[in-house]
């Protein structure tokens, strides 16, 4: 089904349990798992862009990749670019051909700022990345949290 | 997924659309990946709950039109699913009338759904993103995937 899944984050504690969904996914469908991490436009010169993107890789692979060990995954990329977040990331889901991309609804889903569970506005980056991207997008609502779903 | 990490119940709401007719071999894949259920369900947008501002209308009427939709609808979704989900055993069609967005959401909860499927855009194909995917998205309690539309990949 999925064979190459893409997750987009904003290294959150909303984004943490969407990881969790992301890898159960990965697994049972047996996917190459990659993981997009975008700076947004930086006002920097080309050492510091540099700089910048390597921390954050480091950032994300602290964040994920014990996790996906843990998981017995061994198909995944770790991407971390500058520029518009959405347009990066669905430029690489059109280049790398992915199956599907998870995210989150926002990143300042109430859960991520330390409040209820209920699903706010769609943030930009979700909202764009669905009229752009040139596959399914699969939005994992903050409600889905364990512990903390609805009904 | 489920609390269990399972996908039972999978929603896909249907406009009788092209667009909509594009996100069901994404339904089936995943219904067969997850051996999960697929809850085929179509609102009629109900009339009768516009405000009447040209002054009142004949309740009678609003029910024919009603009535007559949902008669082509039963019709056209028994098409639909005789060709899309022909040979596939697990599935329901449902047809409601109301919002439609309500009706999806009310629809999540009633029948336990933990995925929804559908199309960015809906009927009328008039904006980027349909309103109906927007508001599902917005509140959807379940996972909801949102699958581009083929007119979309072309460009």
């Amino acid at each position: 089904m999925y064979k190459k899944i893409l997750f987009g984050t904003c290294l959150t504690e909303y984004c943490d349990h969407i990881f969790n969904y992301t890898l159960n996914l990965a697994k049972d469908n047996e996917a190459s798992l990659w993981i997009y991490y975008g700076l947004g436009r930086l006002n920097l010169n080309q050492e510091q862009v540099t700089q910048a993107i390597k921390n954050a890789e480091a950032q994300v692979a602290d964040a994920y990749v014990e996790r996906i060990r843990t998981k017995g995954l061994v198909d995944y990329k770790i991407n971390v670019s500058d520029g518009d977040v959405a347009s990066e990331m669905t430029k690489l889901a059109r280049n790398a051909g992915m199956d599907v991309i998870v995210m989150g609804t926002s990143t300042q889903a109430p859960i991520s700022i330390g409040e209820d569970i209920n699903v706010g506005p769609l943030g930009p980056v979700v909202s764009e990345t669905i009229l752009w991207a040139p596959c399914p997008v699969l939005v994992i609502p903050p409600s889905l949290i364990p512990g903390l779903a609805q009904g | 997924m489920n609390a269990a990490g399972k996908i039972e119940n999978i929603l896909w709401p249907n406009d009788l659309s092209n667009c909509s007719e594009e996100a069901l071999p994404h339904v089936l894949s995943l219904a067969k990946q997850y051996g999960a259920a697929v809850h085929v369900l179509y609102v009629a947008e109900d009339l009768s709950r516009h405000d009447p501002w040209y002054g009142g209308f004949n309740a009678s009427h609003i029910k024919k039109i009603i009535n007559w939709e949902m008669k082509k609808a039963k019709e056209r979704l028994q098409e639909f699913c005789q060709s899309g989900l022909e040979g596939f055993v697990g599935y329901s069609k449902k047809i409601e009338v109301g919002d439609p967005a309500r009706v999806i959401l009310d629809f999540i909860d009633k029948y336990s759904i933990d995925m929804v499927v559908m199309c960015r855009r809906g009927k009328k194909n008039n904006f980027a993103m349909g309103g109906v995917s927007q508001k599902i998205v917005e509140n959807s309690p379940v996972p909801v995937v949102i699958t581009p539309s083929a007119k979309h990949l072309e460009k």
